[in-house]
């Protein structure tokens, strides 16, 4: 029985993502990596199984603030009274939220307009490139803390969806110009040439023969911007423009930095859980980009 | 001739951008609404006198420019920015301009001092892991860069004043000069003790990105025919990789410098409040949570001319480096 079901197998072969999984599998660092980004989706999602008790609640009646860590309150009580540990699991929330949305807005901008660019050239390719230079070189971090002061705080009254629109929004001109230049590399092929003779329409072209093509930088790309958007998500909560009331590690770090010598629980677990969940999304994208181009051998 | 074209056609170029920048601010200010609400509600918190009528708010809209037409309003704005007019703060009254000239130099100091200190570890460190790629020291230095990219600056800063200012007290945790006396007798040795912390941060964030650029650019330059050919003229590995590859491998840092001094800038604002650097970023921090948004849009179009001035300055240096380029 299983000797037919491995020649089953030897026959079908492996397709081209069965490959890089099995180039992503041999490199233990990439795979580290990747159960660190699973452990804090896992947290995430089932934070409310896991925290061991309401991130809001407060100890001060039971006497507890700014007490060390211990065996009912693993990561301490910082100085409102709040169960750290819990904080940190619920914090993982909003991290993963704006990480993933505003990454998911970039790419919806990017992609169709990198791709239109680079497969159409001419006038078009010209006035989005020069717009893409002239966005990279914006003071974009100040111009997304002011907006995110005008939008998510003063319109909306504390936005999270705001603040990862605004971050996800500056984002797309480095990610439109990945896909253009790949795009542009694709557009000569034979494979397009085919398509062409076939009369497939350039719509078509672009999104069902081209794009496929250029997934794989998509996502390695997309990896690092998650753990670049977190990082900056976490520093613009951390200087205070984020919703209070809301659980974020930035807060946490704010909150518990004058402590840092005598009651370091306060901010030092925050810090060390977004180190480890962009290490873990940028150690994710480096095993990524490895065995999803073969031809850049390690 | 070609370079001085160049230059121009840059220069020109780079109007696109800084009308892009203010135009995308005017936006996002008057996306709230008419901005005299905001004022007005400044005002409101101070005085205890009667409500605003309705008369009153349309004179204090006309007083403020803000019952022309919207488009007008924009226009009026950038020319006054082109003649050095960024209005006064809600605040204090003061002119902007000279709010903001006065914590420039000290956040123009940090950055280029960490820019030169990330450079000149950066540069030298990417070759040296490139050369050596697949080896154990190549291995260390990526590792490294991973690393530097993913921990947290600003939590990093924090520790280090924990560590250097608070267990060691080597350093001052805060500040650009002793209040009183200077240490060490000397005042330009007092703000250089004051910039080790910050500075050392602010290197630290910036360098492993640029190693990264650097390195890549290397590793891709020695596969090129020039150096293979330069190599089999039997040319010392020295000469091959500083005079023929360097120069080659050098040009992806000069031309994300843009990028990169943009992305500094931005990181400055947290530095800068955390060190209690009396700079802009700290400045832009504090006016921005205060809502004194005259200076805020001011400290946003002046960094935008500092970032357009300084991406200029680096594509003159990449066509000196590369004459291909002017000519293109």
């Amino acid at each position: 029985m299983t000797e037919v079901n491995t020649q089953e197998q030897r026959q079908k072969g492996l397709s081209q993502w069965g490959l890089a999984w099995r180039r992503f599998k041999r490199n233990k660092v990439a795979v580290i990596g990747m159960v660190m980004v699973g452990s804090i989706v896992f947290l995430a999602i089932f934070a409310p199984f896991i925290s061991p008790y309401d991130p809001d609640r407060r100890w001060f009646v039971e006497g507890l603030a700014r007490t060390p860590p211990s065996s009912e309150h693993l990561f301490g009580v910082d100085k409102i009274g709040r169960d750290v540990f819990s904080n940190i699991i619920y914090g993982a929330r909003n991290a993963l939220f704006v990480g993933l949305v505003s990454t998911a807005i970039t790419l919806l901008i990017a992609v169709p307009l990198g791709a239109l660019a680079g497969y159409i050239g001419g006038r078009f390719d010209e006035l989005a490139m020069r717009l893409a230079d002239a966005f990279i070189i914006f003071p974009s971090y100040l111009l997304i803390l002011l907006s995110i002061k005008v939008f998510s705080v003063l319109v909306m009254g504390f936005s999270v969806s705001a603040i990862a629109v605004i971050i996800g929004f500056f984002g797309w001109p480095g990610m439109a110009r990945l896909v253009r230049g790949q795009v542009r590399m694709l557009k000569n092929s034979d494979f397009v040439e085919g398509a062409k003779c076939l009369g497939a329409s350039r719509m078509r072209i672009i999104f069902i023969h081209l794009l496929p093509g250029v997934i794989p930088l998509i996502m390695t790309t997309a990896m690092t911007a998650i753990a670049g958007r977190i990082m900056m998500l976490v520093s613009i909560t951390f200087l205070g423009f984020g919703d209070p009331t809301v659980q974020d590690w930035g807060a946490m770090i704010n909150l518990g930095r004058e402590g840092l010598l005598t009651s370091w629980w306060e901010s030092l677990f925050a810090g060390i859980a977004l180190f480890y969940t962009t290490l873990g999304f940028n150690l994710t994208a480096d095993g990524m980009a490895d065995a999803l181009n073969p031809r850049l051998v390690r | 001739m070609g370079l001085r074209h160049y230059v121009l056609r840059r220069i020109l170029f780079a109007i696109p951008t800084f009308i892009a920048v203010t135009l995308i601010m005017f936006i996002v200010m008057h996306a709230v609404g008419n901005p005299i609400s905001m004022i007005l509600n400044r005002e409101l918190g101070f005085s205890t006198g009667p409500a605003w009528t309705q008369a009153e708010i349309e004179a204090a809209k006309a007083f403020y420019g803000l019952d022309k037409p919207i488009w007008e309003q924009y226009f009026i704005s950038l020319t006054n920015i082109f003649r050095g007019d960024f209005g006064r703060s809600f605040y204090s009254g003061r002119n902007v301009v000279d709010i903001i000239m006065d914590k420039l130099p000290a956040t123009i100091v940090l950055q280029l001092a960490s820019q030169i200190l990330s450079l000149s570890i950066a540069i030298p460190a990417g070759i040296y892991a490139a050369m050596h790629q697949y080896k154990k020291r190549d291995f260390a230095i990526v590792t490294f860069t991973l690393f530097g990219i993913s921990f947290p600056y600003f939590w990093f800063a924090l520790l280090m004043i924990v560590f250097f200012a608070g267990i060691l007290g080597w350093f001052p945790a805060v500040g650009i000069i002793s209040i009183g006396e200077p240490i060490f007798g000397s005042t330009i040795l007092d703000i250089i003790w004051h910039m080790i912390l910050p500075l050392g941060v602010m290197t630290f964030s910036s360098l492993a990105l640029t190693l990264r650029v650097m390195r890549q650019g290397m590793l891709e330059v020695i596969k090129e025919d020039y150096v293979i050919a330069a190599r089999s003229l039997g040319l010392t590995e020295r000469t091959v990789i500083l005079k023929h590859a360097l120069r080659n491998a050098i040009t992806p840092i000069i031309t994300s410098f843009g990028w990169l001094l943009a992305s500094i800038v931005g990181g400055s604002a947290v530095t800068e409040t955390i060190f209690g650097w009396p700079g802009m970023g700290r400045l832009f921090v504090s006016t921005l949570s205060s809502m004194d948004f005259p200076v805020v849009t001011g400290i946003v179009t002046i960094t935008a001319i500092l970032i357009l001035g300084g991406n200029l300055l680096a594509d003159i240096l990449y066509s000196v480096f590369d004459p291909r380029i002017a000519l293109e």
